[in-house]
This record gives structure tokens, C-alpha cells and sequence, in this order.
């Protein structure tokens, strides 16, 4: 009887365990719910939900706070210099970072703030020499002449002229027209003052910009208004002879400019001769590009004296009106340059007069490599001439003669003069009229001509 | 023809009357026409002069009005002209002037828009070879990329392809020296087997001699006394069957007699068949009743003396037939039993030498060894056996004690058989778990690189279980064969 009672106390004292312990669990559960739910005790009168953060980072906060006042970083620590930059405004005026701060995370933030997304593979790879970049273009792009202030200018360039190497400028504003108005009044009741009266500039004069930027190598101008709208004036788009004089005195007192560009400006023979007589003895000008302007033969004969007047490497004036005159000028001077590797006469009227003069110089010259004739009313006496010089030349490796009007004969003489060519890789021939047959023997002997050139550059390959 | 000719002068006189008649009416016509042409002429003649007068008259007056009416008509006239001219002159210098005005302004037009289509042209061509370069310069990019992932690939892969053939070049190595040491391994394994087993073919060449000789002497006993046993069946058999071939011989000897007596009796036969045959050749040529009668009573009496004999004749075939295929049976019996028993005899030759060659040495001596009991245990035995007291058993004994050895023999090979069971087991057993670690030792061969120290192992391993196996298998037949000894000596 005693050891049938034992099992059955030993069950009654189990279940009672068991259910102190689940009334202790749920002592716990609710009391941790409340501690989370609660936002104020009344035990604690100083405690609340937020953390008092550390005195480093208020410290930090602060610097952030008054950088305008007391520009503090280069003292800091790298992981706080870090902290700092991450969080300092991209409004803060130039003149206190521009040589301060050097971290390519701020501009990039600048830059996006206020460009948005951009490419940053045409300035170097650098967001801070795009930023300045884009600022000063920025700032002669919106220049209005008598009305902006020239110390807007001259205050950005201490800051921006160790970081600028390229300007491309869009657009340039003229002169507002209505006091002109006023004044042209004024001038017809008082002929005497006409002549002093005046806007002071017709447009953005670079003789204040370009010898204060030690390291620009580009420059790109284009006279006119992007944008007009309904506002369309013809004198929004014009290239002012006075404009052309101060442009070619500050191209001649810049002296690392590398490359020059200026295009759909209207230059005419009269204004290419003043920018080329003073660019002649430049001593670092390799590229220089007049396309999409009005140059016909005596602007050409111009641009000839001054291919063998300095280093020129590129030159470039497709879509103007040079005729047989003036590419027998630069034929000329080709013949006798060994600087100049390409040369785009794209869009001209050279005809075939101008196209014989170019091949006879090409049987002389050893220099250029790329040519671009394409759109010039040439036929087949051209191709003949050009076939000769193919024959001849060593160096020549593009040629493009698209829409020209060569036809069969002239597809035929171009395929015999490619079979003696050892060096052409490119032949641009579409919309000449050239015969198929002729088409297919010049892409087979281009084929053999670039496994050539490639077995040449990598000899492990014959291997 | 006559009718013809009565026509024609028909025709001829009414075309004459005819051609009268028309020059009559042409003379009347003629005459009046001529009188109608005088009247008509004289009449026009004079109508014409009177309209000659009056048109001479109508013109001079027309000019005498005209001339009025011009002097009148001409100062209005040129009144109205000068209006109109001045009227005229200003609607037309006014028109000219609108239509310069129109002129210049559309040459305006047309300039400024040629300037315009100037602007946007160059303006869409520098587009468009902006659009150009980024294209080129994309593709230059994707170009360079293309060449720089391919010279990257095929430098990765040549690398693994000279990485992969070094490897193989070194794992041939390694398996070469693996083959080599189990080649070695295993010839010396091969060499120490093939002494033993020199060693083992001596021994039991040697057994088998001295085994084939006891054999031999002993099957030369068995063979003499079945050879006399033989004899002793051949006699009995040639005594018992003695008197039946004198009967056989007599019978065979009265069947030729029977056979020359029934050739003799045919001739007779063929005799009175011919005399028969003359007999009825005379009757028929005209013999008397009487002669044919007697020759008739003659004849049936031949006919009933043949049919006697030959009745005889097949009585006394069938006796001698019935006698033959008894003899000829009970030959064919003795030879088959005969025969049997040669082919027993030849079996046994046969077993016995098949024993010989498998006795042992010990199973050789065995005849030698008369009993494993001692003599006191000898003497007990024969006083248990004279003591008994049931003759027959005594004699049965007696005649039973030549097979004392035999059984002993046979004892002794059935307890060697019940060990070589229990050994064929145990060498089943150890053969399965050898087949075991083969299989194991194959798998492990075809994954090379990964178990390649495992490998190792089981060649290191191998060897210690074959010796194993080896001592095993070499303490288990001694133990076997001492088993069989002792329980050879418990049962004698």
C-alpha cells in the first residue's frame, strides 16, 4: 500500500512545479512589454527615449554647423576630416573650399546637386576640375556685356585658375538692344556723339580670361544664343569683326592652348585671316577646328600660310565654302608640311581641280595619316589623280571619298591604284557610284592591308 | 446558129428607131435650150448694167457719209481715249509698284531664310557628329573590351591547360612508382608462393608414391581372388551347360538329316508330277477308263503318303526351333552377367588408384599399425569373445575379421572429410571478406586525386592482412589436422 501511494505524490508535486514556473514566465513577458510600450516612469523623472550622443560628435556637428565662420578640417583626425566632409552643405561659398577642401566626394556632390548626373570621362576623371570647369563656362556662358558685372568674372578666377584646363563654351549673350535704341536716338538728334555712344563689347571679350588660366589647354567658342525661343533676332548670331579682333589678341596671349575650336560662328575669309595672323608662331597649337562656317579660298590660303607656321596636328574645316583655289593652296602647303597628320575638308566645293591638287600633294607628303574628302562634287578625274597618289604614299591610312560622284571608271582606277597600296586600312566609298566588283576588290585588298598592320604591331602573333 | 442570127437583126432595128427617136428629142432640147441661153443673156446683160450704175452710185455716197461721221466720230473718240490713258496709267504704275514691293519683300524672305536653313543645317550636322563620336568612341570601347576579355580568356585558359598538363605528367609519375611497388610487392608474393607450393608438390609427390605402392599391393590380392572366383563361375557354368550343348548338337545334327530327307522328297515330288503330267498327256491322247482309274487310285494314294510327311516335317521343325530359342536366351543371360561383373572389377581397379593417389603418408603407413589398443585392452577383447556364448555370433566374427582394417580406414577417411568441410567454410569466409577489401581497394583506385592517401593506406594496410590471413589459415590446418589424430585415437 505504501509504494502503490509514492508515484501518485511524486505526479502532485511535478504539476505544481510546472505551474510555478509558467506563472513566473508570464511575470517576466509582461513586465519587458511594458518596459518596451513605455515612454515616460514615474520613478525616473530625467529619463527619455533619445541617447545623449557622444561629445566627439557634437563637436563635429558644431565645426559643420559654423564652417562659413572658422573653416576647421586639416586639424581634424582622417576618420573625423572623413565625418566632416560627408556632411558639410554643398552651398557653402567657393571662396572657402575651393582651395581648402581636395576630397573628389564633395564635388561629386556638388557637382550632382546641381548639374545632376554627369559624365566625367571628358574632364579627366576629376569631379572637382569638372565642377570649376562647368562653373566658370557657367558664368561666361550667362555673361551679358554692360549689364554683368566684370567683377563676377574676375573674383572666380583666383579661385578656379589652377583647376581649369578645358572651356567649352555653348553659347555667348549680346548686348541687350533696347538702351541701344535710346541711344540711337540720342544719336540721330546729336550726329556728333553716334561714334562714342555704344555697347563697349558686342560679346564676352576672353582678353580677360584667357591669360589668367595657366593650364587651359581647350578652348571651344560658339557665337550664338541657345534657347532663343520666340525672342529670334539675327543679332543674336552674329560674329562681330570687333569680336574677332579681341578673340584672336587673347588667343595669341594664351601660350599652353593646345586646341582651338570655333564653329557655326559665321567666320568669314576677312575674319579667318585676322584669328590666323595671329595665331602664326604659336608655339603649342596641335588642333585647330573652323568647321561648320562660311571660309571660302582666301580664308584657305590663310590657314595654308599657317600650316607650316606652327606644330598643327589636326585641322579641320568641313562644311565651308573652300573651292579648287584653295585646296590647291593647302595642297601646296601640304606638300612642304611634315607636321600634320589629319585633315577633314568634308562638305566643301573642291571639285576636281581642288582634288588632283591634294593627290599631287600627297605624292610628296610622308606625314598625314587621315583624310576626309567626303561630300566635295568630286569625279572621275579625282580618282584618277588620287589613284596615282595612292601608289605612291606610305603613310596615308584613311581615306574617306563618300558622296562623290567618282562612278564606275573611277571605282575601277581607285581598285587599281588599292592593289599597289600597302598601308590604307580605311577607304570610305559609300554613295559614289562605284561599281560592286570594284567595291569588293578594294575591301579585299583593306582586309589584307589591316592583317598586315596587325601582324606588324603584334609579331608574337605570326607565331 | 440560126437563132443566134435572128437576134441580132432584132437588136439592130429597134436601136435604130431608138437612136432616131433620141436624136430627135436631143434636136428639140437643143433648139430650146438655145432660145431659153438668148433670153436669160439678154436679160443679165441688162440687170448688170443697171446694178454697175447703182453700186457707182451707193459707193460715191458711202464716202460722202463716211467721211461725215469720221470728222464726228474722232473728236468724241479721242476725248474718251485721253480719260481712260490717264485712268490706266495711274491703276498701272500703282499694280508695278505693289508687285516691286512684294518682290524685294520675298527676296528678304528668301535670304534670311537661306541664312536660317544655314544655321540649323550646321547646327544639326555639329549634332550629328557629336552623335558620331560618342558612337565611335562607344564602339572603340566595346572593341577594346572585347580584345582585352579575349587575351584575358585565352591566357586564363592557357594557364589551366599547362596547369592540367603538369598535373597529368605528375600523377603519371606517381602512378608509375605506385605500379612499380605493387609489381615488386606482388612478385615477391608470387616468388614465396611458387616455393611453397614446390615444397607442398614434393611432399605430395612423395605421399602419393609410397601411397599408390601400398595400393597397389593391396588391389593385386583383390584382383587374384576375383580372378579365382571367376574361374570357379566359368567352371560351374561350363559344367551346367555341358549336357544341353550334347542336345544342341544332336538336334542340329538330325536338322540336316531332316533338311536332305525333305530335298529328297521334293525330287520325288517333282518326279510324279512329271509322270502325272505324261499320264494325263497319254489320256488325252486317247488311253483307256481302266488305265486312267488305276492311275487315279495311284495318284491319291501319293497324294495322302506326301501330305503324311510333311505334316512330319513341321512337327519336327517346330520342336527344334523351340529348343534353339532357349538355348540362345539363356547364352545371351550368362554372357550379361558375365560382362557386369568385369566392369565391377574395372571399377574398382579404377577407385583403388584414385585412392591411392589421394592418401596421405599417414594413411600409407596404416597397414603397418595393427591396433592402437594396448595389450591388456587385447586380451580383455579376446576374452570377451570367446566368453560369448552364441556360436553363430562367434563364427560371423571370425569370418568378418579380414574387414577390421578396411573399416578402420574407412573410419579414418570419413573423419578427414567432416574436417575439410569445416575448413572449405572457413576458407569461404576469408575469401568473402577478401573479395571485400578488393572492391574496396578498386573503388578507391578510380578516385585518384582525392583518396590518393587513402590509397596509400590500403597498400600500406594490404600486407599486414594478407599475412594475417596467411598465419591464420596455417594455425587453422594444424589444427585441423591434429583434430583428426586425436579423434582417430579416441575412437580406437
Amino acid at each position: 500500500m505504501a509504494a502503490s501511494n509514492f508515484p501518485e505524490e511524486q505526479k502532485v508535486f511535478s504539476s505544481m512545479s510546472r505551474s510555478q514556473s509558467s506563472q513566473r514566465s508570464g511575470v517576466m513577458n509582461s513586465a519587458s512589454d511594458g518596459q518596451k510600450r513605455r515612454s515616460i516612469i514615474a520613478e525616473d523623472h530625467e529619463w527619455s527615449l533619445a541617447l545623449v550622443p557622444l561629445l566627439t560628435t557634437l563637436c563635429l556637428q558644431h565645426i559643420i554647423k559654423h564652417f562659413e565662420e572658422k573653416p576647421i578640417l586639416h586639424e581634424l583626425q582622417p576618420s573625423f576630416k572623413t565625418y566632416v566632409l560627408q556632411r558639410l552643405p554643398a552651398s557653402l561659398p567657393l571662396t572657402i573650399t575651393a582651395n581648402l577642401i581636395s576630397d573628389e566626394s564633395y564635388w561629386k556632390r556638388c557637382c550632382e546637386a546641381r548639374w545632376g548626373l554627369a559624365d566625367i570621362s571628358t574632364y579627366d576623371n576629376s569631379w572637382k576640375q569638372m565642377f570649376f570647369e562647368r562653373h566658370l563656362q557657367s558664368i561666361i556662358e550667362l555673361f551679358i556685356p554692360d549689364t554683368t558685372d566684370t567683377k563676377t568674372v574676375l573674383d572666380v578666377l583666383p579661385l578656379c585658375q589652377n583647376y581649369v584646363k578645358q572651356l567649352r563654351v555653348s553659347q555667348l549673350l549680346p548686348p541687350i538692344k533696347e538702351p541701344s535704341r535710346f541711344d540711337e536716338d540720342d544719336g540721330s538728334e546729336s550726329a556728333s556723339d553716334m561714334g562714342s555712344d555704344g555697347p563697349s563689347m558686342d560679346h564676352f571679350d576672353f582678353r580677360m580670361l584667357l591669360d589668367k588660366l595657366p593650364n587651359l589647354k581647350e578652348l571651344s567658342v560658339v557665337y550664338c544664343v541657345k534657347g532663343c525661343g520666340m525672342n529670334f533676332e539675327w543679332n543674336l548670331f552674329e560674329f562681330t569683326f570687333r569680336d574677332c579682333e579681341s578673340l584672336a589678341k587673347a588667343l595669341n596671349s594664351c601660350k599652353t592652348l593646345q586646341v582651338f575650336r570655333i564653329h557655326r560662328s559665321k567666320v568669314d575669309d576677312e575674319k579667318c585671316c585676322v584669328i590666323v595672323n595671329h595665331l602664326l608662331d604659336h608655339p603649342s597649337l596641335q588642333e585647330l577646328d573652323f568647321s561648320h562656317n562660311h571660309i571660302s579660298d582666301r580664308g584657305a590660303r590663310a590657314i595654308a600660310k599657317l600650316l607650316n607656321r606652327s606644330q598643327l596636328k589636326t585641322l579641320i574645316v568641313c562644311n565651308n565654302q573652300i573651292r579648287g583655289a584653295g585646296a590647291q593652296a593647302l595642297a601646296h602647303a601640304l606638300a612642304k608640311n611634315n607636321t600634320l597628320t589629319s585633315l577633314n575638308l568634308r562638305l566643301n566645293r573642291i571639285a576636281d581641280e581642288g582634288g588632283q591638287a591634294l593627290a599631287q600633294a600627297l605624292i610628296k607628303n610622308k606625314t598625314l595619316v587621315n583624310l576626309h574628302l567626303g561630300g566635295n562634287n568630286m569625279t572621275e578625274p579625282a580618282a584618277v589623280a588620287l589613284s596615282q597618289a595612292l601608289v605612291e604614299n606610305c603613310a596615308l591610312k584613311s581615306l574617306n571619298l563618300c558622296n562623290n560622284r567618282l562612278g564606275a571608271d573611277g571605282g575601277k582606277v581607285l581598285e587599281e591604284g588599292m592593289t599597289h597600296n600597302c598601308t590604307l586600312v580605311e577607304c570610305d566609298i559609300r554613295l559614289t557610284d562605284v561599281d560592286q566588283d570594284s567595291e569588293y576588290s578594294i575591301c579585299q585588298a583593306l582586309h589584307a592591308n589591316q592583317i598586315k598592320t596587325k601582324h606588324n604591331h603584334d609579331p608574337s602573333a605570326k607565331v | 446558129m440560126p437563132k443566134k442570127a435572128g437576134k441580132k437583126a432584132g437588136g439592130k432595128l429597134a436601136g435604130l428607131t431608138e437612136e432616131e427617136r433620141l436624136l430627135y428629142m436631143q434636136q428639140k432640147a437643143q433648139a430650146e435650150e438655145e432660145i431659153a441661153k438668148r433670153k436669160e443673156d439678154m436679160l443679165t446683160h441688162f440687170l448688170k448694167d443697171k446694178l454697175q450704175k447703182e453700186e457707182k452710185n451707193t459707193v460715191l455716197n458711202l464716202h460722202k457719209l463716211r467721211q461725215q461721221w469720221r470728222a464726228v466720230l474722232t473728236q468724241t473718240k479721242i476725248a474718251e481715249l485721253r480719260n481712260d490713258m490717264s485712268v490706266l496709267s495711274q491703276t498701272f504704275e500703282r499694280v508695278l509698284d505693289y508687285k516691286d514691293n512684294i518682290i524685294r519683300s520675298l527676296q528678304v524672305d528668301l535670304s534670311e531664310r537661306e541664312l536660317q536653313s544655314e544655321l540649323k543645317r550646321s547646327s544639326h550636322l555639329h549634332n550629328v557628329d557629336c552623335l558620331l563620336e560618342i558612337h565611335k568612341s562607344r564602339l572603340a570601347q566595346l572593341e577594346f573590351n572585347f580584345k582585352s576579355s579575349l587575351v584575358e580568356l585565352s591566357s586564363e585558359y592557357n594557364t589551366e591547360r599547362e596547369q592540367i598538363l603538369s598535373q597529368h605528367q605528375q600523377e603519371c609519375v606517381d602512378l608509375d612508382n605506385v605500379m612499380f611497388s605493387m609489381e615488386k610487392h606482388y612478385s615477391d608474393l608470387d616468388g614465396e608462393a611458387k616455393r611453397d607450393y614446390q615444397s607442398t608438390r614434393n611432399q605430395i609427390k612423395k605421399r602419393n608414391f609410397d601411397d599408390k605402392q601400398a595400393v597397389k599391393e593391396q588391389m593385386d590380392g583383390v584382383v587374384e581372388k576375383l580372378w579365382q572366383d571367376q574361374q570357379q563361375v566359368l567352371n560351374h557354368y561350363n559344367e551346367s551347360t555341358r549336357d544341353k550343348i550334347i542336345t544342341t548338337d544332336d538336334l542340329m545334327n538330325k536338322d540336316v538329316q531332316s533338311a536332305k530327307e525333305i530335298d529328297s522328297l521334293k525330287k520325288h515330288i517333282q518326279k510324279l508330277q512329271d509322270s502325272i503330267s505324261t499320264f494325263r498327256g497319254q489320256l488325252s491322247s486317247g488311253q483307256t477308263d481302266k488305265t486312267a482309274e488305276q492311275l487315279r487310285s495311284e495318284r491319291d494314294e501319293l497324294a495322302q503318303e506326301v501330305q503324311h510327311f510333311r505334316v512330319q516335317l513341321n512337327a519336327a521343325q517346330a520342336i527344334r526351333k523351340k529348343h534353339i530359342t532357349k538355348l540362345t536366351v539363356q547364352s545371351n543371360d550368362a554372357t550379361k552377367k558375365l560382362q557386369e561383373i568385369v566392369a565391377r572389377g574395372e571399377r574398382l581397379l579404377r577407385q583403388c588408384e584414385m585412392c591411392c593417389k589421394l592418401e596421405t603418408e599417414h594413411e600409407k603407413v596404416l597397414p603397418f599399425y595393427k591396433s592402437s589398443l594396448s595389450e591388456e585392452e587385447q586380451k580383455q577383447e579376446k576374452a570377451k569373445a570367446m566368453e560369448s556364448s552364441n556360436e553363430k555370433l562367434t563364427q560371423l566374427m571370425h569370418d568378418y575379421s579380414p574387414l577390421a582394417k578396411f573399416w578402420q580406414r574407412y573410419n579414418k577417411v570419413e573423419l578427414d572429410c567432416l574436417c575439410v568441410k569445416r575448413e572449405k567454410l572457413l576458407l569461404l569466409q576469408e575469401n568473402e571478406r577478401l573479395r571485400l577489401f578488393l572492391k574496396q581497394y578498386l573503388d578507391e583506385v578510380s578516385v585518384s586525386d582525392e583518396s590518393f592517401r587513402q590509397q596509400k593506406l590500403l597498400v600500406v594496410s594490404s600486407p599486414a592482412l594478407q599475412d594475417t590471413a596467411a598465419t591464420d589459415r596455417h594455425q587453422q590446418k594444424r589444427h585441423v589436422v591434429q583434430e583428426a589424430a586425436c579423434i582417430v585415437q579416441k575412437q580406437l
